[in-house]
Formats: C-alpha cells, structure tokens, sequence
C-alpha cells in the first residue's frame, strides 16, 4: 500500500472512531418520556462531588428521573460550567441541580434558566443572594450545609488541640466561592475568642490537594513554628500532610470527611474534620425536585446536619 | 456501461473541493450530526449561545493567526486574557468608565504583547520561549493584583453589557463577528498582511526584499496582545466577575482552531475565515457534546482526536501535491 493510502485509511478510521464514540453516549438512552433532571458540580476529580453523584443517582432511580451529571474538570473553571449551564439550558431539561463553582458568575445563567422556565436548585454552595437580589433574579432554593458553623466547629476544635495559643494558618478555596468564604468567617469567629492565637497566613489554594500541598509549603517554610492549620476542604488539607511528612508538630483540620481525609484522622496524620453529608444533600435535592415537578416548590433554605470527625 | 471521463472527472472535482474546503464541510457536518441527534441544538437560542461561548477564544484565536501567520507562536494569551480581565475589572471598580476600562485591557494586552515581540524579534529568543516567559509573568501579575482572589463588584454598565442582546446576540458575540468580518476584509489589502504572510513564508527572502521583519514581527505581537486583551474584557463581562485563573489554556485551544482552520505552524499559512471556522468547530463540537451528555473527559480525548485528524489529512494533501 502506498503511503498516502495507508495514511488515508488511518485518517478514516480515526474518524469512524470519534463518530462512534459519540454516537454511543448520544444514542445510549432512549427514555423521553421520563423527567429529566441534571446535576451539575464544580468537578468530578473531587470523592467529595463523586458521593454526591452517587447520592443523586440513587435517588433519581427511586424517584423515576433520568439524570445527566456534569461537571468541569477543574473546580476553578468557571467559564466551562457556565456553559454546561446554558447548553442544559438550551436542551430544555426540567431540574438543575447545581453546586456554583462562583457564588456570583453563575448568575447571569440563572437568570436565563428562569427566562426559560428551567427549574434550578441550589446545593452545597450558595450563590450570592445580595448579587441575585441586585440583578432582580429569584433565589433558587438552597439545600446545603451551614459552612459558618462547621467553620466555628473546627475553630473551637483547633483553639482547643493548640491549647489556645500560636500561630494559625487558613487554606482557602477558589476565591469567590461562597462555602469558603463562610467556612472561613466561622473559623475567624470562634478563633478571635482567643488572643493569644495569631492568623499568620490565609491563601487560595483552589479546594485542590495539589495547591494545598504547594501553597502550604511556601507558607510553613516562613512559618515554621506553626501550630496549627485549617484547610477549607479535604483536599487541600490532604496536600498540606503530604508535605507535612512525619512531621505532627502542626495541627490539621480539614472540612468535607471524605474517605481519604476519614482514613487520615483515624491514622493520626490528620487531626479532625468536619462531615458534611454531600450524599445526603445530593438525595434531599432529587426529592426536592421530584417534588417541584409534582408541583409543591421546595423551602427557601433546608440546612444538612455537620458533624466533627475527630477519630 | 463504462463511466466515461468526464463524471470521473466531476467526482474528483468534487472530492478536491471537499478536501481543500475541509473546515467547511467539517462544520456542516458536525451541524448536521448534532442537529439531529441532540435536542435543542437547532435553535436560535443554542447558536447564540455558542457565538457568545467562543467569544473569548475566537478573539484570542485570531491574534493567533497572525502570530502563527509569521512562523512564530504565542502561548501566553491565556494569561494575557487573565491579567487583561483583572485590569478591566479593577479599572471598573474604580470608576473608570465602560470604555475606558476596555481601552485598559487592550492597552494591557498590547504592552504584554509588545514584550513577546521584541524578545522574539529583537532579541532573537525562540518565540515558545520568549512567550512562555510572558505567560509565567501575566498569570503571576494577575494572581498578585487579585491576591489570588476574584473581582466581582462590577458596576452596573459592566453587568449590562453581560446581559444585553441585540436579535438575541450578546455584545461579545457581535463584537467577535464584526472584528473578524473587518479582519477579514483588511488582511488581503493591507500591505502589513502581504508582509506578514511573506515573513511566514521565509524570513530571510522577506528580509532580503526589504520587508521591515522585526518591527512587523513586534506589531503581530502587539495585535495578538490587544486581542487576547479585549477577550478578558469580554470574558469578564460574561462571567459578571475576573479571576485571576481564567484563560487556562486558552493558548492550544487558539493554536488549535487556526489549525483546523488550515493554518500551518511554520507559517506562510492560514486564514482569517479558517480560523473562525476552526473556532466554530471547536466550539460546537463541544456544545453538541455537552448536549449529548459525552462526560468531560472524553471530550478533551475527542477534541484531540479531531485536532490530529484535521493535521493528519493536512500533510496527505501535503504529500499528494508533492
């Protein structure tokens, strides 16, 4: 065979590839008749969102829902899930479910799905209700946990394992993101009670294990009679042991209890967290939105149990 | 009965015309595709939405076709974008009026811009190099102006301009097919054009002939610049806030759509209208998919797949014309 035959022939397989594989995920389900309702987080690169998925999965089976989940894959695009937002909006899908990867960004498309009459849902991450109000756009309803007072939770808890007193650093997540911002106020709260405990050092590290573990190294090396740390999320928590090491002179606390973090506390390297309850969260959204297609409209807010996980 | 010469002829006619109009056709064949198998993609609604979605990236994309245009490439756009969006963003909170704060952001872009360029032309530094360099410093001057936080109190002319639709066209939208229609029109009139492809071709035969090869070479740069600097602007109003992260990898997105639009890296080829249709492709294809429900992942596989596809049948026509 000559080579531009040869090579024509792999140029049309590679095509007959690509259209097959989408081709498998357009025509793969088939049921119309069914609500759809979709579930959108900031990524799926997170077990915190996975347990969420899982959660919405099983409970649109019970309720009768076809669900569509989708998710950037980085919980700092923005740009990304507001697109996912508008293409669900656009195929006109009944419910969305929808964790902001910015608690204001995401606004503009809210306003359209309500133009739309496209029913939205608000979880984990509360978009900015003073922002909606400014933009005359209706608040969805939130289901979510009360981020201020899990961050008061650990406060107390790291105040008390540091024995009130030294220096405290914060690990935030993506600017902008509501559940942080709030996590971090209730930290800032329960610590002020204290004045011999000093906030050195309090940066972004985008909710990701390997920022956390990037942004914590810079901070201990100025810092390295650090006490304690409180990382707004698991993940970043989890990168801040990793360079940590053996070393246990510094305090952790993370937010979320994923597995990982769960498995950490138990192992000593991590010294408490705070469980949210994504799978439970992701479960009250479906019903909710099996209930809102039935016609009843869920509450304003409906707040999920915390819990601190220390061992 | 014996097909006689001239329908050959026709059908190879026919196959010549696809393969040299490939980004057309690609297009109208996603069109077709998604049209029928996803719900709602064929709807005034959805084609809005996707101008509006690659307004960012086209506008970056066709500051690209210049820079690949002469040989060079320029991977700091995407930062470009982020640090040119924190601009406009702070320009605004400050009082600056709408204008105002987007003749800031190009005005960002262009000196960034002009950076690359003279460290590319003047300085002789590999244009990867030298514009890898920018992108680490516009990315690092982004984070540090912002803290590493987002700008979100924009007033009121900013979110208005998010928000506004002209026959359901957002500003963005317009403003990305206007630039390129314009673009398109001056490119093959201009001397400036003339040389930059001349450049791409073979800089030494440029330079020989009297083209001004590092000042043209500073002003690619410096277009490319003012452009990636209106997308953050654009991108800004679109998402209602800044981020210091935004624009990541914006860069192969932009090297992508110019060549799937026909343009080739070692320059003297490419088109202004080739790279819009390579923007649109990149750009529906994602939204179809989207449509569809294709997981994330696979898409960033598949639009890969497509990039290489669209090389690979590139340098077979390569080799066929040998």
């Amino acid at each position: 065979m000559s080579k531009s035959k040869s090579g024509k022939i792999f140029v049309g397989a590679f095509v007959v590839f690509i259209v097959a594989v989408v081709a498998f995920f357009a025509f793969r389900s088939g049921e119309k008749d069914k609500d759809q309702v979709a579930l959108v987080v900031t990524t799926l690169s997170n077990p915190f969102f996975i347990d969420m998925k899982e959660g919405a999965e099983a409970e649109s089976a019970t309720q009768q829902l076809k669900l569509v989940v989708q998710a950037p894959d980085l919980a700092s695009d923005v740009e990304r899930q507001i697109a996912i937002l508008e293409n669900l909006i656009a195929q006109r899908i009944d419910v969305i479910c929808l964790v902001p990867a910015d608690s204001k960004a995401v606004i503009p498309a809210i306003a359209k799905a309500e133009k739309a009459g496209v029913r939205v849902i608000n979880i984990d991450n509360r978009i900015d209700v003073e922002a909606l109000k400014k933009a005359g756009v209706s608040a969805p309803p939130y289901i979510g946990s009360d981020n201020r007072q899990g961050g008061v939770q650990a406060g107390e808890y790291l105040a008390k394992l540091i024995n009130e007193k030294g220096k405290v650093a914060i690990l935030e997540g993506v600017s902008g993101v509501e559940a942080g911002i709030l996590r971090k106020e209730g930290f800032l709260e329960a610590i002020a009670k204290y004045p011999q405990i000093e906030v050195v050092a309090s940066q972004p590290a985008d909710w990701s294990r390997e920022k956390g573990l990037n942004v914590f190294q810079s901070i201990y090396q100025a810092h390295p009679d650090l006490a304690g740390l409180f990382a707004c999320n698991d993940e970043m928590a989890l990168g801040a042991i990793q360079a940590l090491g053996a070393n246990r002179s510094v305090k952790v606390v993370g937010f979320d209890a994923t597995d990982d973090a769960r498995k950490a506390v138990k192992e000593g390297r991590m010294d408490a967290t705070v469980a949210q309850q994504p799978r439970e969260m992701a479960i009250l959204a479906i019903k909710r939105a099996a209930q809102w297609l039935g016609g009843e409209k869920p509450a304003v807010v409906e707040s999920t149990p915390l819990q601190l996980v220390t061992e | 009965m014996r097909v006689s010469p001239a329908d050959t002829n026709w059908l190879a006619e026919c196959g010549r015309w696809i393969s040299r109009h490939r980004a057309l056709v690609a297009l109208i064949a996603i069109i077709v595709f998604f049209g029928s198998s996803a719900n709602g993609f064929l709807t005034l609604n959805n084609f809005a939405n996707v101008l509006a979605q690659s307004s960012p990236i086209g506008l970056v994309a066709l500051g690209m076709t210049f820079v690949i245009l002469t040989g060079h490439i320029d991977l700091s756009v995407g930062a470009v974008v982020a640090l040119a969006g924190v601009g406009f963003a702070l320009l605004d909170s400050i009082g600056v009026p709408l204008l105002g704060s987007i003749a800031g952001a190009m005005a960002i872009g262009v000196i960034c811009g002009m950076g690359s360029g003279v460290m590319t032309a003047n300085c002789r530094l590999p244009s990867f190099i030298a514009t890898l360099g920018m992108m680490s410093i516009c990315r690092g001057g982004a984070l540090m102006a912002t803290g590493g936080r987002s700008v979100s109190d924009l007033s009121s002319a900013v979110t208005g301009v998010g928000s506004w639709t002209l026959i359901g066209l957002s500003m963005p939208a317009i403003a990305l097919i206007f630039i390129y229609a314009v673009s398109a029109f001056l490119f093959p009139r201009l001397v400036w054009g003339r040389y930059v492809t001349a450049i791409g071709g073979n800089a030494t035969v440029a330079y020989y002939s009297g083209v001004p090869v590092n000042r043209i070479v500073v002003s690619v740069f410096a277009l490319c610049g003012l452009l990636s600097g209106l997308a953050g602007a654009a991108l800004t109003s679109r998402l209602q806030s800044a981020h210091p992260l935004a624009g990541s990898l914006y860069e192969l997105d932009a090297i992508a759509a110019v060549v799937i639009g026909g343009g080739r890296l070692s320059g003297g080829q490419g088109s202004i209208t080739g790279t819009f249709l390579g923007v649109l492709i990149v750009a529906s294809l994602r939204n179809g998919m989207s449509m569809l429900n294709v997981p994330s992942y696979p898409q960033q596989i598949l639009i890969g797949c497509v990039l290489i596809s669209s090389l690979l049948l590139d340098v077979l026509q390569e080799r066929k014309n040998d």
